[in-house]
């Protein structure tokens, strides 16, 4: 009985060298992306010059929430950015050869075109993290905690661009703008939640749950609750998700036309 | 032999948005949309023997693709059965995938960025292909499609034609039971498809696949399969052996006479007239070449006799027609009949 | 009809059904176009929650008031969304696919010409922020308005020398095609450039020493902040003047900057062909 290795990891490694070879894309890659945190950072600074705390949140604990947020990010992005070119797909009828291996299209489709952006997003979002823990001194089994709570935030993110990115199916048309939802919403969850509106905190938590991964953890562990349930909500919801997203990509299935002759 | 596929009354019906011209009618398109139902497949019935080999020919439109997409389980049909493998294609993709070969001609697409070799392995780790079978089919196919040069090479960097090769021997590396080739040939060298063609005759061969190939190369069908299937607007027109297709539809023949000096005008009329009189027809006298078209009918040994009297033959070919026209004369056929128009 | 009015008549005539082609297309994809509008939207206006929270909760004194920052914040918002252009684009796609050659060897001046169509671009862009302005008015009556009619003029000279600045910097940034693969990283790269400097999520007042510092010296606060400011009259008299002359040098020199930059990557580097 020959042992085979697990196909996913196989095209997901062959895609990643594939695109390791372009260095100096990836050094832009790499510099982009932090580019990118760095203007959030800088209106982080720009607003923590005008208030000591951030809707009950400190300067280092909504780092933290930066952290957090680029991290999953740039999870997604190596794991699973895929996502992002769909809609062109379902276009140009390219998800035929796909459908045609033996392998579960939608995991597959997803994680064989790493981008490289997730470097710089990844570097990035462990800094804030583990600069921002270490000063707030936390307990050593916190840091148990995080990889679980990051898994949860790519997992959730990513199903939330996948359930998005099935309306191409629907929608016919070679564009992702529906996909800039699950991003902008992410990207806002980087200031605490308790800064928002009623309306889109209830966004941020019922209608895509990344309050689950950092910010309910956070309030726990940067002592602002006592309720302890706020740290394990994250895998429920990212669970309830990834089901979302499964069921999603197969009614799109359905609905896939193919430009047939 | 068993049956590997049963289609019953398959049929797959789009609906596609209607676009108006005019600024106007863009604007109101924001608010709603007519659509019409595009039948690009109805009422297809029929069924595949383990090991044999079926063309599937058509017109642009006529339905092979779909109809090809339906049987591997990517488009899932509007109405109708079908089994292949006993398997339901579109419910039970992945279990049919593993054991049936596809490829796109069009849109050749090996995976992604990465070498050919990477891809191959990757698609062994893939299909879980014993050693014993992985040596045979990729020593096979990089001797038959020489693609020895390429294995390195990433896919992105190929030409049309290696790619289609690479494909090819991608589609057929874990020895499926079914092989479905969409337009296998298109674009390639001569020279190519008569090696693309030998290899899948080779492969079929050794393997016992049911062959299931579209093309517009109808060169392709007579070098590689036995049936053959003619799909028109969605249906089917023609289901049975090449044998059976040449008794039915093949009904002109040629005769191809070299001539040692050009003859007159007068004698070439004369020996019109004399033609039509036998029920054949001289469609080219000039210079060293004549040719006269007659329908089949045993009246060739006559109408040699003639040509050989009258003219001053050096050389003289007779030919069937060939496949091309018999098939356009099916299309003039059935378009000449009042056909249903598209709902 | 003189032959030079029929050519003119037939150029706009052909501009015309570009146009309607253009509309017709973004219409054709409808959903694209309302979700592009909802998700700049959105990127808008989570800063301007922030702010709005920050102003609710009081917690120290502000440099300026809620009633000046919030239309600075929607000024700011329509400037950076009419400024989005495709220049990185479709010079990018030139540069890799080697045309930047023959481009380079007709008649037209390649850098002005693709600066015109960035302005038409700019322009499709402006009118579809109309209607946000608009709306503006209805929430802030008169405050929204220009102060006056010189300040209305300033600003729109101000504009147009900002997305002058702005072609000129992604011109530059986009000959980095000529090393990488990827434009479109290039592309957010610049983006985060001029997010970070150029006022668009607050008014200079309002940022740290050492941030403030650094803006003063990139080109970036002319492409968002400089306007606003004229156009909500924080700047008046001379100072306008002035701040219009620094935006008029920077736009010049950067376009000359991106001319010898090309040129001496021309000569440098291979033409990347099919």
């Amino acid at each position: 009985m020959e042992r085979y290795k697990n196909v996913y990891f196989s095209a997901f490694k062959a895609s990643l060298q594939a695109k390791l070879e372009y260095r100096v894309d990836m050094v832009v890659g790499i510099v982009t992306s932090m580019l990118m945190q760095g203007a959030a950072l800088s209106f982080l600074l720009i607003v923590l010059r005008n208030t000591p705390t951030l809707g009950g949140w400190s300067g280092r604990e909504v780092v933290f929430l930066f952290g957090m947020t680029a991290a999953s990010l740039g999870g997604s992005e190596i794991l699973f950015n895929q996502i992002w070119m769909l809609p062109q797909y379902i276009v140009a009828g390219d998800l035929d050869r796909l459908l045609t291996y033996p392998v579960r299209s939608l995991l597959f489709f997803l994680d064989t075109r790493p981008e490289l952006h997730a470097f710089g997003n990844l570097l990035t979002g462990v800094v804030y993290i583990v600069g921002s823990l270490w000063t707030l001194h936390v307990p050593w089994y916190v840091w148990l905690g995080i990889p679980i709570w990051l898994a949860c935030g790519t997992l959730i993110y990513t199903s939330a661009l996948v359930v998005f990115g099935c309306l191409s199916f629907r929608f016919v048309g070679p564009f992702a703008q529906q996909l800039l939802i699950p991003l902008n919403l992410l990207q806002a969850s980087r200031y605490p939640l308790s800064v928002y509106p009623g309306w889109l905190r209830k966004m941020l938590f019922f209608l895509i749950p990344y309050g689950t991964f950092h910010y309910l953890p956070g309030r726990v562990l940067f002592g602002k609750t006592a309720a302890l349930w706020g740290l394990a909500l994250a895998p429920a919801a990212a669970l309830v998700l990834v089901f979302a997203a499964q069921a999603a990509w197969n009614v799109g299935l359905r609905q896939y036309d193919s430009t047939g002759s | 032999m068993p049956i590997t596929l049963k289609a019953e009354a398959l049929a797959k019906t789009y609906k596609r948005k209607l676009r108006k011209p005019g600024l106007g009618a863009a604007f109101r398109g924001l608010f709603s949309s007519e659509e019409e139902a595009v039948h690009a497949v109805s009422e297809l019935s029929f069924a595949l023997e383990r090991g044999e080999r079926v063309g599937l020919i058509g017109e642009n439109g006529a339905g092979k693709s779909t109809t090809l997409k339906m049987l591997t389980g990517i488009l899932v049909p509007t109405s109708g059965k079908l089994e292949v493998l006993g398997l339901d294609p579109f419910r039970q993709r992945r279990q049919l995938a593993a054991q049936i070969g596809v490829v796109f001609g069009q849109r050749p697409q090996l995976l992604w960025d990465i070498p050919v070799q990477e891809t191959l392995s990757l698609l062994r780790t893939m299909y879980r292909i014993p050693k014993s079978v992985f040596d045979v089919t990729y020593a096979q196919a990089v001797e038959r499609l020489e693609l020895g040069p390429l294995l390195p090479v990433a896919v992105r960097k190929l030409s049309l034609g290696q790619r289609m090769r690479c494909d090819l021997a991608a589609s057929l590396l874990h020895a499926p039971k079914i092989a479905f080739l969409d337009e296998p040939t298109i674009g390639l060298d001569v020279s190519v498809k008569e090696q693309v063609r030998e290899y899948i005759r080779d492969m079929q061969a050794r393997f016992e696949t049911t062959l299931l190939l579209t093309t517009h190369d109808l060169k392709d069908i007579t070098e590689t399969c036995d049936r053959l299937l003619l799909l028109d607007r969605g249906k089917l027109l023609f289901d049975g052996s090449m044998k059976e297709f040449e008794r039915r539809f093949a009904t002109k023949r040629r005769i191809v006479l070299e001539l040692e000096r050009p003859v007159s005008d007068a004698v070439s009329k004369e020996l019109a007239k004399e033609m039509l009189e036998l029920g054949a027809e001289l469609q080219e006298c000039r210079g060293h070449r004549a040719v006269v078209v007659y329908e089949r009918d045993g009246a060739a040994p006559l109408l040699t006799q003639r040509l050989l009297s009258r003219l001053p033959v050096s050389d003289i070919v007779l030919e069937k027609a060939d496949i091309d026209s018999m098939v356009a004369g099916i299309y003039r056929r059935s378009a000449g009949h009042a056909e249903s128009k598209v709902a | 009809m003189t032959p030079s009015n029929a050519s003119r008549l037939a150029e706009l005539d052909t501009l015309r059904a570009l146009f309607v082609r253009a509309v017709r297309a973004s219409f054709a994809y409808k959903p694209a176009l309302l979700l592009s509008m909802l998700s700049a939207g959105f990127a808008y206006l989570i800063p301007m929650l922030v702010w709005r929270h920050i102003y609710a909760a009081r917690q120290q004194a502000q440099p300026i008031s809620a009633q000046a920052l919030f239309p600075y914040l929607l000024i700011a918002g329509c400037l950076n969304f009419a400024f989005a252009m495709n220049v990185e684009a479709r010079i990018g796609q030139r540069i890799r696919l080697g045309l930047i050659a023959t481009d380079l060897l007709r008649p037209v001046d390649f850098q002005l010409a693709q600066l015109a169509q960035a302005l038409s671009d700019g322009l499709f862009n402006l009118l579809l922020v109309l209607p946000i302005l608009a709306l503006a008015f209805a929430f802030w009556g008169p405050a929204a308005l220009p102060h006056g009619g010189a300040a209305l003029a300033a600003f729109a000279l101000s504009v147009l020398l900002s997305f002058v600045i702005l072609f000129a910097v992604s011109f530059i940034f986009v000959q980095a095609s000529f090393v990488t693969y990827s434009g479109y990283g290039v592309f957010v790269a610049r983006n985060a450039l001029q997010q970070t400097f150029s006022g668009l999520s607050a008014p200079l007042v309002l940022f740290p020493p050492g941030l403030r510092a650094v803006s003063e010296w990139l080109p970036f606060r002319h492409t968002i902040h400089t306007p606003a400011a004229i156009y909500l009259g924080w700047l008046s008299g001379a100072a306008v003047l002035r701040a219009l002359a620094e935006q008029a040098l920077w736009a010049g020199g950067l376009l000359m900057l991106g001319r010898y930059l090309l040129k001496r990557a021309l000569l440098r580097f291979e033409i990347q062909g099919g």
